[in-house]
């Protein structure tokens, strides 16, 4: 399964904005607790210092107890320890949990310092401790005879923490989410644009030819590069296909000069032998050359045509005529096969004769050449909306599709055919094609049944 | 008959000139585009065969200089450059004709004969060999009383042997001749349609031997026969 860039680049920046999210509120529990907790160790310092206050001895223990639970901001009096002792460890005042047996002195006290002077120390010390499965706090006053001791359960401070953090963060945290899930899908379409209009840029190039360049103007420094990039490929591209073209041409054309030598001094042998075997012998000769001759104009013409250089020399043509004169042709190269044909009268277009003949030549004649022992092969020609279609259909071995793909391939001959005795080099169809298309028509294989082949072709009016 | 052959390949020239020369024609041989169009500019020939890529000047130069110097000889153009942009080219530039390399001499030879046949306003629309016509206008071949219609291709195939009757054409001058050099030559086109038209001429005289009139000589090709009435 393939996931698409787009779907990567917006489950990526979700999860990284829902990792800073959880990171950022994380760090803010643990700074709003730490300072939470400082200001708790201020309370508890005065605490411990008014327990020393002489108003507050022989004060009631209980309203003591109920004001500083009050300003502990505790909820039961079990969540405060109070212990007032003097210095040789006489206890005095404690509240009902406050005698509990651990010695205050076994704490890991250290000393506050108070935040109205800031640097001094106060003789205010600082402990936590572990006392019934929750975290206290506690702090020590020690005055020259006495020191008092107060402690919190931190269950409650953290309690109410939890509370207000899960009422602010609870409609923020999902709204963060969605929001930050949308910015990442825009992100995301924003960050493809680029490549998308590259893609549409390309499909332009690729359909049209490859003298064609991208523009640069306006893109972005990356994609300026990625452009840059495509269009040094299509240069090199277009240089080799240029050499290639070049090459068959020239190859062609210097394949004449020979051949036109041969040919005559051939003519001339045929017609000064005088013995029979020797006679035929050289009529064969001329056979093959005219072959050779054959294959070398349809070379000259492919490349002129993939050179974009296929003049058309346009006249007025009636196609009707010309497609009913090579079907008598056709008809001629039948063996025990039919030939059922449907043309409409005055079919007529502009286009070059010659070429429009060795057109519908190649059709019909590959329709003859793999047409099955027998069979009875099809061709209508009729004006359609917007020009001329042609259809010619013929029975044939079932061929697959892999090699119904390649039939336009140059050179490419089926093997089933080729198992029958066949003559045709492969040309005619690529040839038959670029025609088509030099007059701005098409040439298509219909699907159609394995054993049939259907080529249709359309050439527009004028 | 009067032939200007200019063409700067030695080999080509030679057979052409040879096969022309074979064929009751005078023919004067030049190499160079300027050369040949200082010849041609005398007026003493009859026809001028132009090949394309030439020293000196190209045919297509030689032919527009001509032509604007008003001299009228008509021009066959052997082309082996670019073909079609060459064959337009050439018959707006004024050429009578063209023949892609590589040709047959005798398709050269038809070509001259047809060319001249036409500016020397031949009328008669007939081709006779002993007691066989063909009528040009018609497509009828006839003998005695009685004729038959042919087809196009099996005309021109019947004409082309009877212009020539009793020299025998080979299977690829013919399929040159009647079908023009895109046809596929590996087919069996030739022979099929000279059996067709066999068995036309044999209806024309269930009684004569006429069928016989088209010869199929051993691996050569065929011949239109004359009767040797001696």
């Amino acid at each position: 399964m393939t996931i698409s860039f787009r779907t990567r680049l917006f489950v990526s920046a979700t999860l990284i904005v829902a990792c800073v999210l959880l990171l950022v509120v994380g760090l803010g529990w643990s700074r709003i607790l730490a300072f939470d907790v400082e200001r708790l160790d201020e309370r508890l310092c005065m605490e411990a210092r008014r327990l020393l206050m002489p108003p507050a001895q022989g004060e009631d223990l209980q309203r003591l107890q109920t004001d500083m639970l009050g300003k502990l901001r505790l909820a039961k009096p079990e969540q405060l320890m109070l212990r007032l002792e003097s210095s040789d460890g006489h206890p005095g005042l404690q509240s009902d949990n406050g005698s509990t047996g651990f010695a205050i002195d076994s704490l890991a006290w250290r000393s506050a310092r108070s935040l109205e002077r800031p640097g001094a120390t106060d003789n205010c010390a600082l402990a936590s401790f572990e006392f019934a499965g929750t975290a206290w706090r506690a702090a020590l006053h020690t005055a020259p005879q006495v020191r008092s001791f107060v402690a919190a359960d931190l269950a409650e401070l953290k309690g109410d923490l939890h509370g207000a953090l899960r009422s602010a963060l609870t409609p923020v945290i999902p709204l963060a989410l969605a929001l930050s899930a949308l910015g990442a899908w825009l992100l995301a379409a924003l960050t493809m644009r680029p490549v998308n209009r590259l893609r549409d840029a390309m499909l332009g190039v690729t359909q049209k030819a490859l003298d064609q360049r991208l523009p640069s103007s306006g893109e972005d420094s990356e994609f300026k590069d990625l452009i840059a990039a495509y269009n040094a490929m299509l240069e090199n591209l277009e240089q080799s296909f240029a050499q290639a073209t070049r090459f068959s041409a020239n190859a062609a054309h210097e394949l004449k000069t020979p051949l036109t030598i041969l040919q005559g001094r051939l003519e001339q042998a045929v017609n000064n032998a005088h013995d029979p075997a020797l006679q035929a012998e050289l009529t064969g000769l001329q056979d093959e050359v005219a072959r050779l001759a054959h294959i070398t104009r349809k070379l000259l013409l492919l490349s002129q045509a993939d050179a974009g250089r296929l003049a058309l020399n346009r006249t007025a043509l009636d196609l009707s005529a010309m497609l009913k004169e090579l079907l008598a042709d056709a008809e001629m190269l039948l063996s025990d096969q039919t030939i059922q044909s449907t043309i409409d009268s005055h079919l007529l277009t502009q286009g070059d004769a010659l070429l429009l003949k060795q057109l519908f030549n190649n059709l019909l004649s590959n329709a003859v050449r793999y047409c099955r022992a027998g069979g009875s092969i099809s061709v209508t020609a009729r004006a359609v909306p917007d020009g001329i279609e042609c259809i010619f259909g013929n029975p044939c071995e079932a061929i697959g599709a892999d090699s119904r793909a390649q039939f336009f391939d140059r050179f490419y001959r089926f093997d089933v055919a080729r198992s029958r005795r066949t003559d045709g080099h492969g040309l005619g169809l690529s040839l038959a094609l670029e025609i088509a298309r030099a007059h701005g028509g098409e040439l298509t294989m219909q699907n159609s049944s394995p054993d049939q082949v259907l080529m249709r072709l359309w050439l527009p009016i004028s | 008959m009067k032939i200007l052959l200019v063409e700067d390949e030695q080999k080509i020239a030679d057979f052409v000139c040879a096969g022309l020369r074979a064929r009751g024609l005078e023919v004067r041989h030049c190499d160079d585009g300027n050369v040949g169009l200082a010849l041609a500019a005398e007026r003493s020939f009859d026809v001028i065969l132009l090949d394309i890529m030439l020293p000196g000047r190209d045919g297509l130069s030689v032919l527009k200089a001509l032509r604007a110097a008003g001299v009228p000889t008509p021009v066959i153009l052997l082309t082996a450059r670019n073909e079609l942009n060459d064959r337009i080219e050439g018959l707006n530039l004024g050429a009578d004709d063209y023949l892609a390399k590589p040709f047959f001499v005798e398709e050269l030879f038809a070509r001259i004969q047809a060319l001249l046949r036409r500016l020397a306003g031949d009328r008669s629309n007939t081709v006779l060999v002993d007691d066989f016509k063909l009528d040009r206008i018609t497509r009828h071949a006839s003998c005695g009383e009685n004729s038959v219609e042919l087809t196009t291709r099996e005309f021109s195939l019947l004409e082309y042997l009877m212009r020539s009757a009793g020299q025998v054409f080979t299977r690829s001058q013919i399929l040159e001749h009647v079908w023009g050099y895109d046809f596929d030559p590996s087919t069996n086109v030739v022979d099929v349609c000279i059996k067709r038209i066999r068995a036309k001429l044999g209806d024309l005289d269930p009684a004569g031997d006429n069928a016989a009139r088209i010869e199929a000589v051993r691996g050569a090709g065929y011949r239109f026969k004359r009767v040797d009435r001696a």
